[in-house]
Formats: C-alpha cells, structure tokens, sequence
C-alpha cells in the first residue's frame, strides 16, 4: 500500500501542488486523500467548531500558529494537513491537566505578546506582524530560559503532527508502508527528497 | 502419580517456545501456561498502520502512563502500537531499596518478550564459558562453547537469522541467511574504523529476520522481511522470530500442545515421597481461582525474576527456602547488561548518497578489550551496536527555525550520523538478588519481587572506557560534532540496572550443588524433574545479547530430558 508519487527527482513545485490538488478533486475535496487505507484520516475537516478540547477561538490561533510554523507552499501548510485538528486531538486525548495548562498559558502569553506590541490579538495582527512574532519566540525558546520556554515543545509537537500526517509524509516527504525491499546506497536525486524517517 | 501432560512449560516467549516445540515435536503431551492474554499471530498486531493512523504521535495519554506505567512507558518499545505487549505496572507490583531503583520491564502475554525483543542474535564465544574462572567472579561455566555449538546451529537455522561469515572467534558466525547489507555510512565507518584499529572490527548486524525463508519457515507461514521495520509491533509477515510466529505453531501442529493463557503460576507442587515435583499451582487470573496441575516433567522458561519469585514461593518441609534451593543460591547473583553510553556523530561526505526501504539492521562491533586488546586495567568487555542514517524531520527538534525555511530544509535528508550504543558485561555478584517481599503481595495475594541490584566498579569502568572508545572511534571515522552519551560530571552515567533487560541469573548452573541450583543440563540438582532453561539459569552474562544463548541452551537442556522421559528415569 505505498502511495507513490510521479517518479522521479524532476517534480516542480507547481507539479507537486497540481498532483495533490487533483487528488482532493478527484475524491471530490474531502475524506481520504488518496482512497489508501481506512475511514479515517487525519485530512482536515472543512468545518471547523467540532473541536474537543480548544475553544473556538483559541482554535484559530491555533491554526495560525501552527501555519507560520508549517506554512503552504507548493504542499499543504499545517492547517491544509490537519494539524491543528491532531493538536486539540492532542490536548484532548493524551495531554495530562498539566500539560494542557502549560499551552493554554502559552496561547494566552503569545496573544497578550501581541497586544503589547500591536494593540491587537494575535489573529486579527497583520501576517508580517505576526511571523515576525512567532520567528523571535522561537529563536528565544531555543536560548536557554530566555523566552517561552513552552513555545519550543508546542512547535516540536506542531512539527510532528505535520510530518507524521498522510500529506507530511507522504506528499512533502516521501513515504512507504511495505517499502518490500532494501537499497543500502542510492543516489538522493534517485528519492529526490528526505523520507518520513530516519 | 497421575499426570494431566507429560510436560508443563511455565512461560510461552523465547524460551517457553522452545520447549514446547522440542517436546511436542518428540511426542510429548505438553502443556505451556502463560499469565499474559492470548496473542493471535497475524490477527492482533497493528502493523499496518501508517504514522497517521497511531493515535496521539503512538504515545501513551500522559495520565495513563504516569498512573499504569511509571516504569513501563520509559522504555522505547513501549508505545500505544506495541501496548498489548506490556503489563500495566499497577497490576505486577515489584519493591527495590529507595535508593536502587531497578527497572524491570515485563511483557505478559502469549509470546511474551519474544514478540519485542530486538532480535539481535550473536553467538557466545569460547572465551565467554571460561572467563568466571579466570578472573574468580562467579563460579564457573558447568558447560564450555563446544557444548552448545550444535545446539546454536539447531536453533538458527530453524529461526532464521542474517549476517555475515567473519571467522571470528570470540564471535562465532552462526548458521547464516544473506545478511542486510551496510548502507553507504556504514560501509565508509567500517573501512575507517577498521583502519585505525586494527584489533577491532565493523561487522554487518545479526539478527532473526529471515531473508531466505527455508522451507520449514514457509510452511510455517513465515517470510521474508518486507523492510518496514514495525518489528516490536509484530509482524504479519512472520518474517522475525517469535513463539508467536515460529516455535507456538512448529508445536501446535503436532497435536500435542495445550496452551492455557491468563493463567498465573503461584508455585510448583513439591511431592516429598517421591522426591519430585509434581506439578504446579496456577491462579486463573479471570476470577482468582485456584488450580494444580501435574504432569511428569517442569521446565521454567517464565523470565528471570519471574522464574527466580515462582521457585522461591514453593515452600515445603524439605525446601523452606524455595523449591531447589538447598544452596540457598536461589535468587542471587541477578545480572543485567549494562548499557545507555555511548556516542554519536555526524559523518561528512555522502551528502547525495542515501537508502531505501527500512532495514532493521545495522553494524555491531564485538568485543575487543581482553580479547585483541590487553591493555587496560577492566575485567571482561563490552561491544556496540549502532547504524549510520540520515535523520528526517525529526530533526528539527534540536534547531530553531520556522516556516517556508524550515520546510524548505527539512525536504532533503539531515548530514549522515552515527550512533554507537555499548552493551557491556555485569560482573556475578552475590548481593545482587530477588528476594519475595515479606508483607507486600500482588493482588491474588502472591508475594511480590523484592530487587536489590547495584552496578559495581567494574561497570563503572566499562561505561567510562567504552564511551571514550566510542568517541574514538568515531573521530577516527572522521565525524565531527561527536559527543559522547556520559556526564563526567555525574558519579553514575548509563542506566539503572535492569534497563539492558538482559535480566540473567538467580538460578545459576554449576557443577557443585552447594553452590548453584541447576546441573550441567539446566536440571535442577535437588529435584531431577525440574529445569529453569531460561535467564535464570546463566552463569555471567558475557557482552553478547543473551536470548540466542537462552534457547540454544532450552533445546539443549529439552533434548536431555526427552531421552530422560524415554528410559522412564523421570
């Protein structure tokens, strides 16, 4: 059950994005990207409000977050995976109530981070403002005790949750589920981009 | 004496497996009692799943893990994929002295730890049966390499394992499959290594993964590896050796196995008139009901400490102390490997050569020190297992960075790295041991494992050596940003014993009855119809990893008793 992208190292961006747009058209822009496996799927739902544990609002910072972290480029960016539906899945399901505190104060910190600066919450900041934001939050979270010490887990978790989607792995990185042979020493442009492991 | 089966197995993993197997295939009615749930092969694995179909990134809810399994959940192969493998430690209480922790990681079910290990498979060498009695620790080998070679290439060529012929002789080669070749990292570390030290070598891993199924393994359902490397989820191709995939169904297809699941050993029947045990007394975990069962012959195969907790709770006027335990040996010399050191580096060079398909493979390097090397003050050796790779997204963990950036380099594979893991010997210690706690029991009221295990000079010294070794090593490979997996700044690096969970001991064989439990054929000295063929029965744990030795040495130990059960003797 491998889903094979085209062959070959000589994918475009823009063939890459066009491939995976006619799949969602293909399967009429919803459910399973790629008709592989079972009912569920970790492809977002078009509507949002089915969340089990963020509040509306605390969803779409949420979301915006984890898109400048993984943005859309020429594949789906954090949201387009689905990402911010795992994380409330996330918090919901796995998180302990300390855990859970821990982000909800970081949600609440970067917004108020906001507000200082901009007079305005974090969604409703312009998205040079708030790139800018979340790129110094970031550099800190990696210096030590400087910073949002909390920011550095959540993004990690954010990242994970991408590439350990169905389109992280398999549309921006590379993918096997029965890889059914082992090639010890291959040329990279052979792959043409990193596997989903290591 | 009426029996219910010729042969009762207490345990169904890697040893219990065996016997079953050697006595079924003999014509032998056996009975293999297990206190985990019932495993299907095939049925309940979840190896099929994608990442994105593991809930929760494969981890265990916070609270779960914290309140089911404190010690459990530290361990690598302890995931939501692979957590019907593993007890729930709330359910298994063990006791340690506060300031000894021992973690002791369980796997409960049919098929036992056979399904998780990690399928490395390396056979002891000469020197491994001889050293307790050159340097004095432990008492010596009742058996010598010789012995057991036969009964190695038994086992190997029925589980199927790959590697490469290197005439080694503190390692011997095994009965091999094609090995999994080394991918272009490993090939550039072996030449390197191998160039600057001369005594050592970088050999293609071993392990029990078929790439050649025989024909005895296809008939058995079992194939070759698909290289996924799910393996400790288990696996549906079979293609790895388990009592589920292998040595259950080699048994069941005789006629002659029973196999009775969720079914928990208390202790075995000791019967004074005759001398000989007579079967043994098991809790119906369902609904705590009490039952015996006999039968002519009893092997232990339950796991060390397990095994070590069952004898030393069968008390009776002849052997207070626990059932064959007249040396009061019983429960002592408990052993381990001793691990977590190490290091790693980033190999340069290869940036446009990479790998496909996921091998459960890799390179080990066997021991060298006191064997092509003299010349450091430390007692026996250690070797390391490790692999090159090019780390993936993961690797952003480590490095700030966001957005079309981020993405941008995470879309091509990270610097070739190395990861250099010691294994090394733990020296017999007497004060090392499992004893049962005098008032703290499970909750079918059995007395729960009291573990007092301490690392003494010796390991220290191999954990301090070996990583010095392993930095250099790889410095010699030429990689850069080595860093070693030590705390010179703390008195104790590496784990806490238990972690290699290579538990070995507490019913060590010996020639002298007063100072072991078992003879030269894992025949308990004090009751000739009782063997312990599994961990407890080791002597000292040479560097190697021990589950090849345990069941070279049950085949062994069941290939004696068949011909004991054949002239009527037992």
């Amino acid at each position: 059950m491998t889903i094979e992208r085209p062959a070959g190292a000589e994918q475009s961006a823009v063939r890459r994005r066009d491939v995976l747009l006619g799949a969602i058209a293909l399967v009429g822009g919803s459910a399973s990207l790629f008709g592989c496996g079972r009912e569920e799927t970790a492809v977002p739902e078009l509507h949002r409000g089915g969340s089990k544990f963020f509040a509306e609002d605390q969803m779409r910072l949420v979301g915006r977050i984890a898109d400048i972290i993984i943005p859309e480029t020429d594949t789906p960016g954090a949201v387009g995976a689905g990402v911010d539906t795992f994380f409330d899945t996330l918090m919901a399901g796995w998180a302990s109530e300390a855990t859970r505190s821990r982000f909800v104060a970081l949600l609440r910190d970067i917004d108020a981070r906001a507000t200082a600066r901009h007079g305005a919450g974090f969604v409703d900041c312009d998205p040079q403002q708030q790139e800018r934001l979340i790129a110094e939050i970031d550099a800190d979270s990696f210096r030590g005790n400087a910073g949002l010490p909390d920011f550095r887990d959540f993004r990690n978790l954010i990242i994970a949750g991408y590439y350990t989607s169905e389109v992280g792995a398999s549309v921006e990185l590379r993918f096997e589920l029965v890889p059914g042979r082992y090639l010890p020493c291959v040329p990279l442009a052979e792959i043409g981009r990193a596997w989903d492991y290591r | 004496m009426s029996a219910d089966f010729d042969v009762i197995v207490v345990g169904s993993g890697m040893t219990g497996g065996w016997a079953a197997k050697e006595f079924a295939e003999a014509g032998f009615s056996v009975a293999v009692i297990e206190r985990g749930r019932n495993i299907r092969h095939r049925t309940d694995y979840k190896d099929f799943e994608p990442p994105w179909k593991l809930p929760y990134l494969d981890r265990i809810p916070q609270d779960e893990a914290a309140r089911d399994y404190p010690v459990q959940s530290t361990l690598y192969a302890v995931r939501g994929s692979t957590l019907q493998y593993w007890i729930r430690d709330s359910d298994h209480p063990y006791y340690t002295p506060e300031d000894r922790p021992f973690r002791w990681y369980q796997g409960y079910s049919l098929g036992g730890r056979s399904v998780t290990w990690s399928r490395r498979v390396f056979r002891w060498g000469p020197q491994d049966f001889l050293e307790n009695s050159r340097d004095g620790h432990g008492i010596d080998w009742p058996i010598r390499y010789e012995d057991l070679a036969p009964w190695y290439s038994h086992v190997e060529k029925f589980i199927g394992v790959m590697g490469t012929y290197e005439n080694l002789p503190q390692l011997p080669d095994s009965e091999f499959q094609a090995a999994m070749p080394l991918n272009c990292g490993e090939r550039v570390l072996k030449e390197r290594v191998e160039q600057a030290f001369p005594t050592r070598n970088v050999i293609n891993s071993r392990g029990a993964h078929i790439t050649e199924p025989t024909k005895e393994q296809a008939e058995l359902g079992r194939g070759a590896c698909r290289y996924r490397n799910y393996c400790d989820r288990g696996c549906s191709f079979g293609a790895y050796f388990s009592s589920l995939s292998a040595t259950l169904p080699a048994a069941q297809r005789t006629g002659n196995l029973t196999i009775l699941t969720d079914s928990l050993v208390e202790s075995v029947i000791y019967d004074d008139a005759s001398g000989r045990a007579a079967g043994i007394r098991y809790v119906s975990t369902a609904d705590k009901s009490r039952h015996e069962l006999r039968a002519r012959l009893i092997f232990m195969c339950a796991s060390t400490i397990a095994t070590a907790c069952v004898m030393l709770n069968s008390k009776s006027e002849r052997f207070p102390n626990g059932i064959a335990n007249s040396s009061g040996v019983l429960g002592r010399y408990l052993m381990d490997h001793i691990l977590g050191v190490g290091a790693d580096g980033e190999l340069p060079g290869l940036e446009d050569r990479y790998y496909a398909g996921r091998a459960p493979a890799g390179i080990y390097i066997p021991r060298y020190a006191n064997v092509t090397e003299h010349d450091r003050d430390v007692l026996r050796g250690w070797g390391f297992q490790g692999r090159a790779s090019r780390p993936s997204w993961e690797r952003a963990r480590w490095q700030p960075g966001i957005g079309a950036d981020l993405k941008q380099r995470l879309h091509q594979p990270g610097p070739w790295t190395v990861g250099l893991s010691l294994f090394g010997e733990m020296l017999p210690d007497k004060d090392n041991r499992v004893t049962l706690h005098p008032s703290k029991t499970d909750r079918y009221g059995i007395p729960s494992p009291y573990i007092d295990v301490h690392h003494g000079a010796n390991e220290r010294k191999i954990l301090k050596l070996g990583t010095d070794d392993a930095v250099a090593m790889l410095k010699a490979a030429g990689c850069v940003n080595v860093r070693a997996r030590y705390d010179e700044n703390k008195d104790w690096s590496g784990g806490a014993p238990g972690e290699g969970i290579h538990e070995m001991g507490t019913a060590r064989m010996g020639h002298d009855p007063a100072e072991s439990v078992l003879n030269r054929w894992n025949q308990a000295h004090d009751v000739p119809n009782l063997f312990v063929t599994d961990g407890a029965c080791m002597v000292s744990t040479a560097t190697q990893n021990p589950s090849l030795t345990y069941m070279a040495l049950t085949a062994r130990a069941a290939d004696h008793a068949i011909g004991l059960l054949k002239d009527g003797s037992i």
